[in-house]
């Protein structure tokens, strides 16, 4: 399947990518109305890490076998047709449990109001993830790889 | 191919989704003491307290048994296995036959001996049921002081639940502490100060001896003669494998029924997974029960791969935990605490948040994580694969400690990531 993949050596870790999540996932889709207007921003689902020069996007995986589904107590986790991994909301808990067994530390926990995890969701329904399409380096591409 | 499975809640439901992965064909029953579909057995607190619905407890979706062709019968209580007929017996209906057989029937709720409790109203917190009693009592107005027995996961969560009700809740814990299963004691009473915040009082290094009959008003009393007022009691003292089915059964048990590498019994038609299992533990390198949601899960399905006949062995596992009180989280798994002396323990303790690595030979044992809990999970890989970590050891105690902090090759192949994943093996 078509995963994303970070290439360190192009990042600068400008951290457009993180806005442009936002923006993904924000009502109106909208960068000015996503920041300046709707209540709700909704937090990013991929993050830069940085040390010195060095920088990257990381975001969930979607594995093929993925633990956190496996794991999940409550059912919100599934891997969909696509092999996309999604959360459903209204079932999410934030128990953590998945934070626990996720090899990559690929997924974030919601902000103590909201009680759920954020993780990427490939920004289903989109034919190249915001993060990929807006970032200027091409420093996060959408590919099919296969195995290494 | 007839495939029974008794017991309805995470190691069912992974068989069912096991099995139907290779075989769509084979009939599938499901028994069921309870009479819900499968529901998130850890939500019940959560219901309690009202965080969840009751729509939002089940662990599938509603055509989970239809999209499946599964015949579930609910509130079945199966009494016995004829072993040479290869059929089920249920109580009031026709023995029913089986080709593969899952035990899947987790573990019952240990009462221990306290004089006079038979004759009083108690509660165990283990079944949808307990906590809808429970909050029938509650909304009567007929409780003010709930007393719980035990100070483990589920004792905790309870006590968790009862408080942001309002109550005054008291927790009597045998232990010198609380979570003794998943915590040392320095991150225990942190997080049992954040429970006295909330109006949470602890007795421990005690037990409750006697429920006095008729008395006015109810109380209990400890193991040192004190009396304690309650009006509600919950029995919170741990639980052990239903071995009740398989007493007369030709087949290896200790704790937990003893399974292979298969999930099989040592009757070949009869497999097992979940609580009621001994699995094997990756860690402590022993056959033995590791009763958390997750592994449960794994061992059913995998069972459900090898009823099914996909011959597919378990790498085992180990034990893991995630849990949470008033907002504030607690990650543990593997082996939290030195035990054989040839271990290295790493510790960083600050007011709101505590981190324990245990360190054999260079690879992670096992971790403890409180109030910071972000990205554990790459801890648990470095358990699980037993990586070396004698470079970057030091790295894992940093507050945000992530892929950065890893030698460039580990970070490189965690990059990529995602292709061949193996199951972490969560018990």
């Amino acid at each position: 399947m078509k995963r994303i993949y970070a290439r360190e050596e192009y990042c600068v870790g400008c951290r457009l990518c993180e806005i442009f999540c936002v923006v993904g996932h924000s009502k109106s889709k909208d960068i000015i109305k996503t920041y300046k207007k709707e209540e709700d921003r909704p937090a990013p689902r991929v993050v830069v890490w940085e040390k010195g020069p060095l920088s990257f996007a990381f975001q969930c995986r979607h594995c093929d076998q993925p633990v956190c589904v496996e794991a999940c107590i409550t059912g919100a986790l599934s891997k969909n047709e696509e092999g996309a991994v999604l959360c459903n909301e209204d079932k999410c808990v934030g128990c953590w449990t998945c934070i626990t067994v996720c090899p990559f530390g690929a997924i974030k926990r919601g902000d103590s109001e909201k009680k759920k995890i954020v993780k990427c969701d490939l920004c289903s329904g989109e034919s190249e993830p915001f993060c990929v399409s807006h970032c200027p380096n091409r420093a996060i591409v959408f590919e099919e790889r296969g195995v290494e | 191919m007839k495939y029974v499975i008794v017991g309805n809640s995470a190691a069912s439901v992974g068989a069912v989704e096991g099995i139907r992965k290779v075989d769509p064909e084979g009939t599938i029953m499901v028994l069921s003491e309870e009479s819900y579909p499968a529901y998130s057995r850890p939500l019940i607190s959560y219901y309690l307290a009202g965080k969840v619905k009751e729509e939002d407890m089940y662990y599938r979706d509603p055509d989970f048994y239809e999209k499946n062709r599964v015949e579930l019968l609910m509130g079945k209580k199966v009494i016995g296995i004829a072993q040479k007929q290869g059929t089920v017996e249920v109580e009031g209906q026709q023995p029913i036959p089986y080709d593969r057989l899952l035990l899947a029937v987790g573990s019952s709720p240990y009462l221990p001996p306290i004089k006079g409790i038979d004759n009083q109203d108690y509660y165990f917190f283990n079944y949808f049921n307990d906590v809808k009693e429970i909050e029938h009592k509650i909304m009567n107005k007929q409780v003010t002081q709930p007393l719980i027995i035990g100070a483990g996961l589920v004792g905790m969560k309870a006590a968790e639940a009862l408080a942001l009700l309002g109550l005054s809740v008291t927790v009597v814990e045998l232990g010198p502490h609380i979570l003794g299963s998943i915590l040392s004691e320095a991150p225990a009473r942190m997080v049992q100060r954040r429970m006295e915040e909330k109006g949470i009082r602890f007795i421990f290094e005690k037990s409750v001896k006697e429920v006095p009959w008729g008395q006015d008003p109810q109380g209990v009393i400890l193991s040192d003669g004190q009396g304690v007022l309650t009006d509600l009691l919950i029995v919170a003292a741990g639980a052990r494998p239903r071995l009740e089915l398989v007493e007369e059964l030709p087949l290896g048990k200790n704790q937990g029924v003893k399974v292979n590498q298969y999930m099989q019994t040592d009757l070949e038609d009869i497999f097992a997974a979940g609580d009621v299992a001994e699995g094997w533990d990756t860690l402590q390198e022993e056959n033995r029960v590791i009763p958390i949601w997750p592994g449960a899960y794994r061992q059913g399905f995998l069972a459900g791969l090898n009823m099914a006949g996909l011959k597919t062995e378990d790498v085992g596992g180990f034990a893991l935990n995630s849990i949470g009180f008033f907002g504030f989280p607690i990650i543990t798994a593997g082996v939290f605490e030195a035990k054989e002396g040839n271990e290295e323990v790493l510790c960083r303790e600050k007011p709101n948040s505590f981190l324990q690595l245990v360190f054999r030979n260079n690879r992670l044992l096992g971790f403890i994580k409180v109030g910071e809990v972000d990205r554990a999970g790459i801890l648990t890989w470095l358990i699980k694969d037993r990586i070396d970590c004698s470079t970057f050891k030091e790295n894992l105690l940093k507050p945000d400690f992530c892929l950065l902090d890893l030698p460039l090759a580990l970070r490189r192949d965690r990059m990529r990531g995602g292709e061949n994943v193996e199951s972490i093996g969560c018990a």
